[in-house]
């Protein structure tokens, strides 16, 4: 399986790429937070627009096509259906495509709501190809998380490609041992708890000496800790982020006042 | 010995190393199911495992944190989902507080509880955040509710209800049977809490 097994993380020289992640959240979050504000087509369209462009600016576009972009394409087909066939508040009006009853105000909703997903996941998706975890982490511990949170989320990263192999290898062991893993629906969850069991057994033994390690190198000690990493920013960058958040206050003036 | 509400005492130095290692068995697990073509995921079974080894706090985290790894990694629509499991992490302490996990079928009822915390907490995020739709096979189901008639709320409410019934009856049951054989002495060692202060698991 291609999905878990590998980082997001693409690397490169790019504009984006160089940004301070903390810029590069604080963006993400910027971009969120304007989806759940706009509500008409087409200023959802150019934030959507937007979030792609900065995603091609990266470099990283198709990566962003192979990872996400399947998974959406699903998503938006079921919120077509479910908002255009099926569910619609406004009333009884529709019109006819062919075989189908499409509700408008359901089809219009199912647009919105697609390019608003795709503007807000483009702009994470954007933070993480082109940020290298390490970094992320680090920036984020800037901010003042407990390094607790940054070894939680690297160590989790860091296991998550080891524990695919080791279920992987689990699933050879036992099947040369005559476990079944075809057949039906019931002979394939009986082969379950054989498969489960040793995952757990396995990693839990490690627990104790990974602890071990982690006190005996003063993890746990309440002195500040220095960075084998540093984190550059470009001169322009805190009057970008002002701007950012300034204009949320400038989106949600024009919703309210009717120009958007 | 801490009680329930005891946030910071759950995190001893095991409970910070046992936390990626139960996310990561969260997402080797989904594996297993994905390679056996399985309808379930049992992407829980840590997160349950962590609240009867650690308990509530500890449990969320977990929760929480593996859909950020799996929204890290593959599919970012999953992080939302990260309050549902958050969530079925404390609700899942808290089964374990009251004793629920010391035989199997306390482990069974708990089957029953985990997918009705979690289908109340994801139906909202479904409408919310995803106006209906998850991208998952609950979907057809949705579709399905609300051809019969069903609100949009009701109908991603049941459809989450019935897809998760199954997967988190199994998870929990296979959460009870791993914890049951750990040797209590190596329980002993995390900062697991039960009401009456006798071992999570008999």
């Amino acid at each position: 399986m291609a999905g878990p097994t590998r980082l997001l993380f693409q690397p490169g020289g790019s504009l984006i790429h160089r940004v301070h992640p903390a810029t590069k959240l604080l963006y993400a979050v910027a971009m969120t937070a304007y989806g759940i504000v706009l509500d008409q087509v087409l200023p959802l369209l150019a934030l959507a627009g937007l979030s792609v462009l900065v995603i091609a600016v990266g470099g990283v576009f198709r990566a962003f096509v192979r990872t996400t972009f399947r998974y959406l394409v699903v998503l938006f087909v079921f919120l077509f259906i479910i908002r255009g066939l099926f569910y619609d508040p406004g009333g009884a009006e529709t019109f006819s495509v062919g075989p189908l009853d499409l509700k408008p105000a359901g089809v219009v909703f199912a647009v919105e709501m697609s390019l608003r997903i795709t503007a807000m996941v483009g702009a994470f998706l954007a933070v993480i190809l082109t940020t290298h975890p390490a970094d992320l982490v680090q920036a984020i511990e800037q901010l003042g998380a407990s390094p607790r949170v940054g070894y939680i989320v690297l160590a989790t990263l860091q296991l998550t490609p080891e524990m695919v192999d080791r279920a992987r290898r689990i699933m050879d062991a036992q099947r040369s041992r005559g476990l079944r893993t075809e057949g039906s629906l019931l002979i394939r969850t009986r082969g379950l708890f054989p498969l489960v069991a040793p995952l757990f057994y396995g990693s839990l033994m490690s627990v104790e000496a990974k602890a071990m390690a982690l006190t005996a190198r003063g993890f746990f000690s309440q002195r500040k800790k220095t960075h084998i990493r540093s984190l550059g920013m470009f001169a322009w960058e805190p009057g970008f982020r002002i701007a950012l958040v300034a204009l949320l206050p400038i989106l949600i003036g024009f919703r309210v006042a009717g120009w958007l | 010995m801490r009680g329930f509400w005891d946030f910071r005492g759950g995190f001893t130095s095991m409970a910070i190393v046992l936390i990626p290692i139960t996310i990561a068995i969260n997402t080797g697990l989904h594996f297993i199911t994905v390679a056996l073509n399985l309808p379930i995921y049992l992407d829980t079974i840590g997160t349950i495992l962590a609240a009867i080894l650690a308990g509530p706090w500890v449990a969320a985290v977990v929760g929480l944190l593996t859909n950020v790894v799996i929204g890290l990694v593959t599919t970012p629509t999953a992080i939302p989902y990260g309050l549902t499991n958050a969530a079925i992490g404390i609700t899942a302490g808290a089964l374990v507080y009251f004793g629920l996990y010391r035989h199997i079928w306390g482990a069974a009822v708990a089957g029953l509880v985990l997918p009705l915390v979690g289908a109340t907490i994801s139906a909202p995020i479904t409408v919310v955040v995803f106006g209906g739709a998850s991208g998952t096979g609950s979907d057809a189901v949705t579709a399905f509710f609300l051809a019969t008639g069903d609100t949009l709320v009701g109908a991603v409410l049941k459809a989450g209800f019935l897809v998760a019934l199954i997967d988190k009856m199994i998870s929990s049951i296979f959460a009870y049977l791993v914890a049951k054989n750990i040797p209590s002495t190596y329980m002993a060692k995390f900062p697991g809490v039960t009401r009456d202060r006798k071992p999570a698991v008999a």
